[in-house]
């Protein structure tokens, strides 16, 4: 007699022998075990390796990778392929082992949740994008700041300075070699080399100074950093004009000021920076405030109070603080630090992530919660009936023998 | 901090303090009204009750010193300073530090004030060099080194609280021509800095000419040619003059802030070393001064006339600071001690369902019930009283957590105890709840256990939603994992008791779910959180991972459960090791000194951790041993 999955499995792929026979599999509860033992594991030794290596290699090596070395040799599951066949097996799962039944909505609504979960995780890792906005008091910015990817910025100061074109190109080490198109500004670009993360010798500590330091200094590659965001890049740059002479260009991502070059008699600005994300309002920082609990060093809130403008609406102003973000269409500002310089001049820095899928662990917490105490709810139904008829059987209080 | 210019101070009071008087024999004096003078004191107004508990237990690790209240070793520490001196109050947890400071170990680790005093030099150059090491790479005897350095800046810092009403030999006039110029008696005691500064005006006019030109101006008279009553005038302006420079900013800070908008409070000294002052402020200084004295001089009436002014004077100022419900309240609290009683109430509870369970009589069950019962109603009002007091959920920090779960852990084992009524639900639930409650003890020296809390956490609504939620998760996996045990333990000793093993394991697996839908919520809740404060739901920060963890833990039981891969022997084996999950992601997470959550760190716990883990080792190997010899031998032959 056919068991009720392989039922499912002959109505869903009757004509198809090697996936009746193989789909069913996919359901098991061993694999669903496996991984989630698996999963356990990779949570304990990621998060024992942060202490040592620091949180962003955790992540890259157990969290978000497929497989990792063990010994540079032993490769293991990382926590994304483990999550996939996880998910595989919860949807073979749902398909034909889980009873449609009331009874059962509990389960049902559980595991649809997680569904929900490891999609929503899919969607947040793969599209949601984190950067920062540091303001100074008064000041205003409608972008924001990559944390980790750098970009050769272009562009000439327009009449007057009112209006300024830029034109940027994120760099890394792949481009090597590559020619980058300026051509509006009148000249290509090689890459000749890119570090990842570099110290200025001395003769470039002064990058603002006078044209000829650029071409005395040089670019020391430092060991990468734990976190890429502590990384400061640098690039060696063949500037080329149309019809003109090639110039070097060194550039450090620490410089304050970027590097003026003289194209065919046009004075263009080029730099490296952390790239530029487009915010769809700007922000202008009005006041920002810390508060420390009387006599002690400890904060007890920081805010900021902002005015926000988007294109064609009308400003308004809000306050951001601990624990109250500013939502904008799927952007979400939060108070993320303060400083304060020497002069006494305030600062605030944001955290703003781009998340279209922000939602989803939102709907998929509730539909767990809701499963799981419907579950509950039922079991505790279940045992309160069968610890009822056997109170029947003794008298409260006495001890069965 | 620098401990070596903090201490340029102390060492000057510690060099005071042997110089002062001790109180004279005298009636006791009361402190209630005194214990209740509202301070400023770790960014929050509590009454001088709790601060001297709190102050108490940072020093030793207890709250009480040798039967006395706290707040009795704290009013003879700030008003009769050399009395205290031989107080064993500075605990010295690591034996190196006794030894690199130069000090006779003592076989109970405490130590007094008059034996560590000779090595302040050594131990602050000691602090300050520990300083220097970053505090996630300082070695523990760095770290007791700042802690002791620490603990003794507050003690001088207390004990200099009153040296301004406190008689000294630096304000001693004899020489009866000194005494008639500045209009005192001549007597062998000395007076205190507040006598003298009660004389500046004779004292002043006598003196300033004497020193126009000491510094080589013009109009310096020879002191030679100085009669004597200028001789005493000037050594007295000098001591005078020195105390005023040294002593000020001390705790604590019993005065409300006099400026509009300021939230500092100030201590006694710096209000006496206010300029220009009003009558009112007169008043209240002359009242500290009467304080003290009468509490040196043994005068109940006279000391308790001097709190009410001083009460009155800081009731005034602080109108809008303190709240008189919330210093009432926080009283009481201290004075009830809730969860030592819970602690006593549930020890005789476990006591009285063991002894139900081995001699399986009717008469002990009522009695234990009503001892959980009683123990959960006290421990709910300590809780009560800690949120009416702090104004927030009773759930945050390490130590509230633990009170929190011991609580939920004995209700929970009353609601086992409703649907199966045979002792095994007030058995796991006191046992839960006295053991977690244990526990806190290891939290409860880490300072004001009521503390302010640092921005990220200030939220009350978060607060009450996620942590709650989450301890409610540690606490149903917690009370699993006491099920599992006896649930392995008897069927190691007695695997025919069916009905017995049978109801124990649908208790394992009914609060094994509730932890495991309580740990998700937590887990989910915290997401939310983070994706309000820190801009993303899930980042993998270890306080994270542990609570994903449990939710791992309950999830991987169950499906295997459900799959047949375990049974109920297995449930139970992994319901203990769902204790340890739960402790790693509870504290042990805390360990790692790592991620966004790490506040609350705690030191010393490895070793207890690690100790437990192989403990529990040992016993699963020794009871599935004797589970399976069981199981041999009950198979039919």
């Amino acid at each position: 007699m056919s068991s009720p999955i392989d039922a499912r499995a002959k109505a869903w792929f009757g004509s198809m022998p090697t996936l009746r026979s193989w789909a069913p599999r996919l359901a098991s509860l061993k694999i669903s075990v496996v991984c989630l033992l698996l999963l356990l594991i990779l949570t304990a030794w990621g998060t024992i390796y942060q202490a040592e290596a620091g949180l962003y290699a955790a992540q890259t090596r157990f969290f978000f990778s497929w497989y990792f070395l063990v010994g540079g040799f032993l490769p293991l599951p990382g926590a994304q392929l483990v999550m996939w066949v996880l998910f595989f097996n919860l949807i073979a799962s749902m398909v034909f082992r889980v009873t449609y039944s009331f009874a059962n909505i509990g389960n049902i609504l559980t595991h649809s949740g997680f569904l929900f979960l490891l999609a929503g995780s899919f969607v947040t890792f793969k599209f949601a994008q984190e950067s920062y906005l540091p303001l100074a008091e008064k000041e205003v910015s409608n972008v924001s700041l990559d944390r980790r990817a750098w970009e050769l910025a272009v562009w000439s100061d327009g009449e007057g300075g009112l209006e300024r074109k830029v034109s940027a190109v994120q760099l890394g080490t792949g481009q090597v070699g590559e020619e980058i198109d300026f051509s509006e500004f009148g000249f290509k670009a090689i890459l000749e080399n890119y570090y990842r993360n570099c110290d200025p010798t001395a003769d470039t500590t002064g990058m603002s100074g006078p044209a000829e330091m650029r071409k005395l200094g040089n670019l020391v590659t430092r060991r990468p950093a734990q976190d890429p965001e502590d990384n400061i890049a640098g690039a060696r740059l063949r500037i080329k004009p149309a019809g003109g002479d090639a110039q070097e260009l060194l550039l450090y991502g620490g410089q304050l000021e970027p590097l003026t070059v003289d194209v065919q008699g046009h004075l263009i600005q080029v730099t490296l920076r952390k790239q530029r994300h487009p915010l769809p309002v700007s922000i202008r920082l009005i006041d920002v405030k810390k508060e420390e609990y009387p006599g002690t060093g400890i904060a007890r809130t920081y805010q900021s109070d902002v005015e926000v403008k988007a294109e064609g609406a009308m400003s308004f102003k809000t306050r951001i603080n601990m624990n109250h973000p500013l939502h904008y269409k799927d952007f979400t500002f939060y108070q993320s630090s303060y400083d304060v310089d020497a002069q006494g001049h305030e600062s605030s820095v944001f955290a703003v992530v781009e998340n279209s899928g922000k939602l989803l662990p939102y709907i998929s917490g509730a539909m767990i919660f809701c499963g799981m105490l419907f579950h509950f709810l039922v079991m505790l139904f279940r045992y309160g009936n069968h610890a009822g008829k056997s109170a029947n059987v003794k008298s409260p209080g006495e001890v069965v023998k | 901090m620098k401990f070596q210019a903090l201490f340029k101070i102390s060492l000057a009071g510690a060099i005071g303090l042997s110089a002062c008087l001790s109180a004279v024999a005298s009636p006791k004096i009361s402190l209630d009204k005194f214990k209740a003078m509202p301070v400023l004191d770790g960014g929050r107004v509590k009454p001088l009750d709790t601060y001297a508990r709190v102050t108490l237990m940072q020093l030793s690790a207890r709250s009480a010193y040798k039967g006395q209240a706290a707040v009795e070793w704290l009013a003879r520490v700030m008003f009769t300073p050399k009395d205290a001196m031989d107080d064993k109050v500075f605990r010295i947890n690591n034996p190196d530090v006794v030894y690199s400071i130069g000090v006779e170990p003592q076989s109970d680790s405490r130590y007094t004030f008059a034996q560590i005093s000779p090595a302040i030099s050594k131990l602050s150059d000691l602090a300050d060099a520990a300083m220097k090491v970053d505090e996630k790479k300082r070695t523990p005897v760095e770290s007791e080194i700042i802690r002791v350095a620490n603990n003794l800046s507050v003690y001088v810092g207390i004990s200099n609280a009153f040296l301004f009403a406190i008689p000294s030999p630096d304000f001693k006039v004899t020489d009866t021509a000194t005494a008639k110029a500045l209009g005192l008696d001549p007597r062998p005691q000395p007076y205190s800095y507040m006598d003298i500064r009660g004389h500046m005006g004779q004292m002043a006019s006598l003196v300033q000419p004497l020193m126009a030109g000491e510094n080589g101006g013009p109009g310096a008279r020879d002191p030679t040619t100085w009669s004597s009553a200028e001789m005493g005038a000037y050594h007295l302006f000098q001591n005078f003059t020195n105390w005023t420079q040294h002593y000020r900013d001390f705790p604590p800070a019993l005065i409300p802030p006099m400026e509009k908008g300021s939230e500092m409070w100030i201590g006694p000294w710096s209000l006496v070393g206010k300029p220009n002052m009003d009558p009112e402020v007169k008043a209240a200084i002359q009242s500290l001064h009467a304080m003290a004295s009468a509490y040196i001089a043994g005068q109940p009436e006279e000391f308790d006339q001097a709190v009410t002014n001083i009460t009155a004077f800081t009731g005034k100022l602080g109108a809008g600071l303190v709240n008189p419900t919330r210093i009432k309240l926080e009283l009481a609290y201290n004075a009830l001690d809730p969860f030592y009683l819970t602690k006593i109430l549930l020890g005789f509870a476990i006591l009285g369902a063991l002894i139900g369970m081995m001699v399986m009589r009717k008469w002990i069950y009522w009695p234990t019930v009503f001892l959980l019962i009683a123990a959960a109603l006290i421990q709910g009002a300590g809780l009560a009283l800690r949120v009416a007091i702090s104004g927030r959920a009773p759930v945050s920090n390490l130590f509230e957590t633990f009170l929190f779960v011991s609580w939920v852990g004995g209700v929970l084992g009353l609601a086992l105890e409703f649907f199966n009524r045979k002792g095994f639900g007030v058995l796991v639930g006191s046992m839960t709840g006295f053991l977690v409650l244990l526990l806190s003890g290891r939290y409860d020296t880490d300072g004001d256990t009521i503390g302010v809390l640092v921005a990220v956490l200030n939220s009350n609504f978060w607060l009450s939603t996620h942590v709650i939620t989450i301890s409610l998760g540690y606490a149903g996996m917690c009370l699993a994992g006491v099920l599992g045990h006896f649930y392995i333990i008897q069927r190691a000793w007695n695997n025919k008791a069916g009905e017995k093993l049978d109801a124990m394991i649908r208790m394992t697996y009914a609060i094994l779910a509730f932890g495991l839908i309580f740990s998700f919520i937590g887990t989910v809740l915290g997401g939310v959180w983070a994706d309000q404060s820190w801009g993303r739901f899930w980042g993998w920060d270890p306080k994270e991972n542990g609570a994903l963890m449990i939710v791992l833990w309950g999830s991987i039981l169950f499906h295997a459960k459900v799959g047949k891969m375990i049974g109920a022997l297995g449930m139970a084996v992994g319901a203990v090791l769902g204790i340890i999950v739960v402790m790693m992601a509870w504290f042990g997470i805390n360990l790692l000194g790592v991620g966004l959550h790490s506040y609350g760190f705690t030191t010393g716990v490895a070793t207890a951790l690690s100790a437990y883990v192989g403990g529990e080792a040992v016993f699963l190997a020794a009871m599935l041993y004797l589970v399976k010899r069981a199981d041999a031998k009950s198979l039919p032959t």
